[in-house]
């Protein structure tokens, strides 16, 4: 046995190779993981000493070094917290607020923001600055809402202050939604940290149920439909208009997939550990209007993002223009938020645009009464389909190198959909198409018939829960590229 | 501790442990379980159970049967020599595996291209087998020879531009680096040439062909390797070649063979995938190259 590989694996940080749940070291790992957890897990401090001892080795494995920089700014905003809240005048609160949010976000500024910076200023003002490539530490995205929302919270006194550090970095640094969410609110988890950790055969088996869907998602179709699309977005002009339409629908499943399928895992890791992150997706692409999809996709973002923007900027208590303006701004700083470019701010701010539209539509149309069975599912139909291909369209933005390839794309679909490509396409990917299929009627079953399942899953015997993960298992080896693909999120 | 508790975290930890035990077992048993169209994939665990001996799929070739693709897998091992260092043997060995030929083109642009290749001397060998593989895949190539050139020749001036803008290919690949192997100081002589050649290919798909080392090199590998990343640079100092008189440039037959690897990494391994199946015959045919002398 080459002992010394294994132990490369799980000592050392390879950038190139963070360590995903989806990967047989993680797997291995977690085995251990468990058996030890089983033995601290209701010991407070034992709990709290082994998690975040884990959780920061997980880190180390995914960021390397950069796990100095999580403590380093878990430590500050931890202090900033007890400022704010032992403060009496309210002057004093506010500022310990606003160092503490420059501070967070100034970090998350320099390491996402400064290249973007750098180059726009430069095209703007004709200056040759230049600075040193600057890595993205993995999570600081996620990490830095999470803390925000805790301080902030505290300061509207929605939360007690914890004075518990170890609670505190527990929170922060909680190894399944530590690297690509979901963003957890301290409101939603730190009380869960005081009580005691209740490991329940329910709970047990749902996370097990959302770790075997994670996976189905991650490694089957998301990887498996990348490579199409893939193809296809390195150079749409090489390819029929049916081929980059085909290439934005497997990407709208990848991202889907690849993101949904992360948070199941995370969420259902945590389940298995006795504890609740919430919901992150709610079957977005039912979604019958924008509103509708925002409710439904990356729900710890969006809901963030209400929380502590859309509402503090006045929500809809000011007026309908304030309202739409509101909606446009926050969809604009959510698209900032996924990364340092301008195909990001286009994305949220369209579908900023899009939300106010659905919102001026609601108003004026609101009220209308169909009574007509066959009209009011026309009705939705043609919602679904606008709302759907709206996404669609703006996938293309999001997922192109730059705008040239994406209008590139779009005009290859617009101009040049000849069906003489079809026939071709169907004989030539005919697992893809499976695979596309197949994610299509996983996506259309009703949030219903998922926890129905879910449940059945529960109650179904040991034997025939082993033999549904290790073909799961097996499933994702068999489709899983030359090596493993990073979630897509990460890099956010 | 509630014993209902424990029960419940271990029945979750036996699921896992079993699952992974199932899945090392089947990977590192000599037992292959196929299902109809498909071969039941190992994970990658075996590889820690190899000792010091391990397995690369290098090459992969599609038979004339329509569900089988034939994958050539070629062994290293390390064995000790008399001085102390470590010599790689290579064997190869036919393995059938019965991956449908649907799974793999979903993975492969299977679209005519347009290639240019593009390189040092060593292009000889390799373009007359590149011919057969576009002429069987009905690809367009066109071969460029600067005999003696590098990077620096290659980076210094706009040849490569102008060869890219008159072909339009739609995909590159470029043999260089067989000159530059004992290069002083490369990364900060050479690395900005190759920058620029990899400005002049632009934003088309490209793959960069290692040289075929007879002696270690001073970084030209890995200069290269850190400029285009391993899914665009096939590292041909792995394989062993049968060399001419020179001691450098291989011998038509390995060169043959050289170019096979290469196409095999092209559809499998790289970055860009293209349809390179492997052509039924070696037809030895000379594409009308461009040949352009040494810079004096």
């Amino acid at each position: 046995m080459d002992f010394a590989a294994i132990g490369k694996i799980f000592t050392s940080y390879d950038s190139k190779a963070p360590m995903l749940f989806n990967s047989g070291a993680f797997f291995f790992l977690f085995i251990f993981f468990l058996l030890i957890y089983s033995m601290v897990y209701k010991v407070k401090m034992a709990r709290t000493i082994y998690v975040i001892a884990f959780s920061l080795f997980f880190y180390y494995k995914a960021s390397g070094w950069y796990l100095l920089l999580l403590v380093g700014s878990a430590v500050a905003d931890y202090l900033f917290a007890i400022m704010v809240s032992r403060s009496k005048e309210e002057w004093l609160r506010k500022l310990w607020l606003v160092v503490s949010i420059v501070f967070s976000l100034g970090l998350l500024a320099y390491f996402k923001y400064t290249n973007f910076f750098v180059i726009n200023w430069n095209a703007i003002t004709g200056s040759n600055f230049s600075i040193s490539e600057i890595f993205l530490p993995i999570g600081i995205s996620f990490y830095t809402f999470q803390s925000l929302s805790y301080i902030i919270d505290v300061y509207w006194k929605k939360i007690d202050v914890t004075n518990n550090f170890g609670d505190y970095l527990f929170f922060l640094t909680f190894f399944p939604h530590l690297v690509a969410g979901p963003i957890v609110k301290a409101k939603l988890f730190l009380p869960q940290l005081k009580e005691e950790v209740i490991i329940k055969r329910e709970e047990v088996y749902m996370g097990l149920y959302l770790i075997i869907c994670g996976l189905l998602k991650k490694s089957v179709l998301a990887d498996y439909v990348s490579q199409y699309s893939d193809l296809v977005f390195a150079d749409p002009g090489h390819y029929s208009g049916f081929e980059n339409l085909m290439a934005a629908y497997c990407y709208a499943l990848q991202i889907y997939c690849d993101f949904s399928g992360y948070s199941d895992m995370a969420i259902g890791l945590a389940k298995i550990m006795g504890f609740n992150l919430g919901v992150n997706f709610n079957f977005p692409y039912q979604a019958q209007s924008i509103t509708d999809f925002w409710r439904r996709w990356h729900i710890a973002l969006s809901t963030w993002l209400r929380d502590y923007l859309y509402i503090p900027l006045g929500g809809n208590k000011k007026g309908r223009i304030r309202t739409y303006i509101n909606s446009f701004i926050t969809m604009l700083l959510g698209g900032l938020w996924h990364g340092a470019s301008w195909k990001f701010v286009f994305w949220g701010g369209m579908h900023g645009v899009g939300l106010a539209v659905h919102k001026l539509f609601d108003h004026k149309f609101g009220n209308i009464k169909i009574e007509k069975n066959w009209q009011k599912s026309i009705l939705k139909i043609l919602a679904w389909a606008l709302t759907f291909h709206f996404v669609i369209f703006l996938w293309i933005f999001f997922r192109a190198k730059d705008f040239s390839v994406a209008w590139s794309m779009v005009h290859q679909i617009v101009f040049n959909m000849d069906l003489a490509f079809v026939s071709p396409f169907f004989s030539a990917r005919k697992l893809l198409i499976i695979i596309l299929i197949f994610g299509i009627i996983t996506h259309a079953v009703s949030s219903e018939t998922n926890q129905r399942l879910m449940k059945q899953f529960v109650g179904i015997p040991f034997w025939a829960k082993l033999a549904i993960f290790v073909v799961s298992v097996q499933l994702a080896i068999q489709f899983t590229n030359e090596s493993v693909q990073p979630f897509i999120y990460f890099q956010f | 501790m509630k014993f209902s508790e424990l029960k419940n975290l271990f029945e979750v930890l036996a699921l896992f442990a079993i699952t992974f035990f199932i899945v090392l077992l089947y990977s590192v048993s000599d037992f292959n379980l196929t299902v109809p169209e498909f071969t039941i994939q190992k994970s990658s665990f075996s590889k820690f159970f190899a000792s010091n001996e391990k397995t690369v799929k290098e090459n992969v070739a599609i038979s004339e049967n329509d569900t089988v693709i034939s994958q050539l897998v070629v062994k290293t091992d390390t064995v000790a020599g008399q001085d102390g260092n470590k010599i790689v043997r290579f064997d190869t060995i036919m393995q059938l595996d019965t991956i449908s030929k649907a799974e793999f083109y979903a993975r492969v642009d299977t679209s005519k291209q347009r290639i240019l290749l593009i390189g040092d001397s060593m292009l000889e060998g390799l373009m007359r087998r590149l011919k057969d593989y576009t002429e069987y895949n009905g690809h367009d190539l066109k071969p460029v020879i600067w005999y003696s050139s590098t990077t620096e020749i290659f980076g210094r001036c706009d040849t490569l531009a102008w060869f890219v803008k008159q072909f339009n290919p739609t995909y590159v690949i470029m043999v260089l680096g067989a000159n530059e192997l004992f290069i002083r100081n490369i990364k900060e002589n050479r690395d900005k040439y190759v920058k620029n050649i990899l400005k002049q290919i632009g934003n088309r798909k490209y793959i960069w062909v290692g040289p075929p080392n007879w002696k270690d090199d001073t970084g030209i590998n890995d200069m290269i390797l850190e400029n285009v990343g391993s899914k665009r640079f096939f590292p041909s100092k792995n394989l062993k070649y049968k060399r001419g008189r020179d001691g450098a440039h291989p011998v038509y037959e390995s060169s043959y063979m050289w170019m096979d690897s290469i196409t095999s990494y092209i559809m499998k391994k790289s970055m860009y995938k293209i349809r390179l199946d492997v052509p039924p015959q070696k037809t030895k045919k000379t594409p009308g190259a461009t040949l352009l002398s040494p810079l004096r």
